[in-house]
């Protein structure tokens, strides 16, 4: 997702729920409406209007279709409640993440669709985050939130006046703060996300869905939290393994569904999500989330072995892991690997963090494989569909960072000849002139550019 | 990964603190890059109420804000002689219009994305585009406009503290806009112009504060090279 609407997500996101396994709570007594709670409402509706403008949201009907149908079979016939228009929507982002605003707009993102494996693990993830929805918990965590961030304020205000700091830095500080707390302390509590967990059981098993599949969604989640490096809400979401075992204990006794059944699901949920977990891969790879884009495309190519598109996006995933390891290893698992990890991602850009990594020798290693894995899938998607050219230029671009700069030129020869206009024709035709300018004067680099070929 | 609110915050701290500067890419300074035709994405503009109770996102002001900043940004950039496109990125070919507008939204969130990873870097050391060390990857190339010589990013960050915090915090800011002015080779994707350009505090109302930029804009514009 963009960094703005991440952004003006932050405030909003704390009051929704964030993540999906996220807790929520019963309310037994009526809900009385604020000012404020009005307020946030208001900026719910402009979210989905930015997200909306910014090209973030799948406009894919059958998708959209396919999404609301899950969704409202998980919220049931009964009334919307006041002020909520059940919205149920898909976002480009890798992140495996789906959240709802206290409006009703229900966003997936293709991360997750990517990773989940059925319809049953969607309508959990929806029936989890519409509960937060009925049960008003965005308001409640919101209001909470203020009451925190005040307190925040006044002792912000005695360690300003203290520091003897003021102005504009000083209050931009201050504001930090808040938002930190805002990120970090004022997220639902545990009880609410049981809750959440525990109604939105109920509703699946209302629907007919497969209960036990709220548990597996989990641990799909749970089986990625340690692939990138990064501090998201995700990975470092609390008590994960326990709202399994408590998921599992709540779903006892429920008969998993037919086999048959469920594999006529996971067909249908597959050929309905199969756009946005395509895309997964290039939104995971354009976010330096390399091993994630692996482990997407890794998956689509299990389930879809013999297409020519998934083979494409595996290579091209394995490409841009350059000089990493599909997991991270023991020593970046530990601490002291992660903190600097999270370092890099801020410091270096992605050319220089594969500079840095290719002059170790564990990184030479890697390059060496993931070159060998990726060559290889390029060449299974063209012995699929020869006339697939995407994959002859992945494979150029390959050998031209290889420095296998003849096979590259051919590569690149072949794509422009089977892709009869692309638009990136210009670019490629100046990487075929920076190889002959290279072996013309062969003290000169290919690359004409660091940041090329990602 | 993205920018946070952190992040952008933390960036115009320092701003505030450094004031407003260019950078240019060594290519643009030994005019082995021309830009005449520019493409301007749109402006992405976060501002916040900073209370007492917290800090609350300001959606609405933020799109009214960005949409004047883009506006702003094309005037100035024509009134230095440059030609603004009327479209930052490439058609797609499709078969319906519907499909076209979809496509087009993502290829600019494409776009928008890949700056978006790429901005924690560049915008916490902008002198280092003067060694030509950002760029958005040659595959941009494909996304652009076919003829455009650059795109223009605009990413902007506004504060608006209420009275009662300005007062429990001992602070005369009342609200602040920070923008940062990126131009993009369409060709290459690298980084050649960096401008931030600072608006604190603000003489009116943020919502209406982006005519405050105009003369800084016009500042920084002046020193980028218009080609021939």
């Amino acid at each position: 997702m963009h960094a703005f609407a991440r952004c003006l997500l932050a405030p909003l996101l704390v009051a929704s729920g964030l993540c999906f396994p996220r807790p929520c709570a019963a309310q037994d007594k009526p809900f009385t409406f604020t000012s404020v709670d009005l307020k946030l409402l208001e900026e719910a509706d402009s979210i989905d209007a930015t997200l909306e403008k910014d090209g973030l949201v799948y406009s894919d009907t059958g998708l959209t279709q396919y999404l609301t149908t899950v969704g409202m079979a998980v919220v049931g016939d009964q009334p919307a409640p006041e002020h909520v228009t059940w919205r149920f929507r898909a976002l480009r982002d890798s992140i495996p993440n789906a959240f709802a605003p206290p409006n009703g707009s229900i966003y997936v993102h293709s991360g997750l669709l990517a990773l989940l494996e059925n319809e049953d693990q969607l309508a959990s993830v929806l029936a989890h985050e519409a509960t937060h929805v009925i049960a008003h918990h965005g308001y409640l965590s919101y209001r909470s939130y203020r009451k925190k961030a005040a307190a925040s304020t006044i002792i912000g205000s005695v360690a300003v006046g203290s520091s003897g700091a003021s102005g504009a830095v000083a209050s931009v500080i201050a504001g930090m703060t808040q938002t930190i707390l805002a990120s970090t302390v004022a997220g639902y509590s545990r009880e609410l996300e049981a809750d959440a967990d525990q109604q939105g059981l109920e509703r699946m098993r209302a629907a007919r869905f497969d209960v036990t599949q709220m548990a597996a969604s989990f641990r799909l989640l749970q089986s990625t939290s340690d692939l990138e490096l990064e501090r998201v809400f995700y990975n470092d979401h609390p008590k994960l393994a326990e709202r399994i075992e408590a998921v599992i204990r709540l779903a006892a006794g429920a008969a998993p569904a037919p086999v048959e059944m469920t594999s006529e699901k996971a067909r249908r949920f597959a050929a309905a999500v199969e756009h946005p977990a395509r895309d997964s891969v290039q939104q995971a790879i354009d976010a330096r989330r390399y091993r994630s884009a692996v482990a997407s495309a890794r998956r689509l190519v299990d389930m879809n072995p013999e297409s020519t598109e998934m083979r494409y996006l595996l290579a091209e995933a394995y490409r841009a892991l350059g000089p990493r390891t599909a997991r991270p290893s023991a020593r970046e698992l530990e601490p002291s690997g992660r903190k600097q990890a999270y370092a890099n991602q801020f410091k270096l850009t992605a050319a220089e963090d594969d500079k840095r990594l290719l002059s170790l020798p564990e990184g030479q290693a890697a390059w060496s494989d993931n070159q060998r894995e990726s060559e290889q899938q390029y060449q299974k998607a063209l012995a699929l569909d020869a006339t697939n050219f995407k994959a002859y230029r992945g494979l150029g671009l390959l050998y031209e960072k290889s420095g296998r700069n003849q096979d590259a030129v051919a590569a690149y020869r072949k794509y422009l000849e089977l892709a009869l206009d692309p638009p990136d024709r210009a670019r490629i035709q100046r990487h075929i002139d920076a190889i002959g300018q290279s072996s013309t004067n062969p003290g000169e680099s290919a690359h004409h550019s660091d940041h090329v070929e990602r | 990964m993205r920018m946070n609110w952190s992040v952008f915050l933390g960036v115009l701290a320092f701003a505030q603190a450094a004031g407003a500067s260019e950078y240019m890419h060594p290519s643009l300074t030994s005019k082995a890059v021309s830009l005449q035709r520019l493409g301007i994405m749109p402006a992405h503009i976060e501002i916040a109420k900073s209370g007492v109770k917290g800090k609350e996102s300001m959606t609405k002001e933020s799109a009214a804000v960005a949409e004047e900043i883009n506006q702003l940004v094309k005037k100035v950039l024509s009134s230095r002689g440059f030609a603004v496109l009327d479209d930052p990125v490439r058609v797609p070919e499709a078969s319906g219009s519907g499909d076209a507008a979809d496509e087009r939204r993502t290829t600019v969130a494409t776009l928008q994305g890949r700056f978006d990873t790429l901005a924690p870097q560049l915008l916490s050391k902008p002198k280092e585009v003067t060694k030509g060390r950002y760029s958005l990857g040659d595959e941009v190339a494909g996304m652009a406009a076919e003829t455009a010589d650059g795109l223009v990013f605009v990413s902007g960050a506004g504060v608006v503290t209420t009275a009662s915090k300005a007062f429990l915090m001992g602070t005369r800011l009342g609200s602040a806009l920070l923008c940062h002015v990126i131009v993009m080779d369409a060709k290459t994707g690298d980084i050649l112009f960096v401008a931030k350009v600072d608006a604190a505090p603000l003489s009116r109302d943020i919502t209406v504060a982006a005519a405050d930029l105009e003369k800084p804009l016009a500042k920084s514009f002046e020193k980028l090279p218009l080609g021939r």
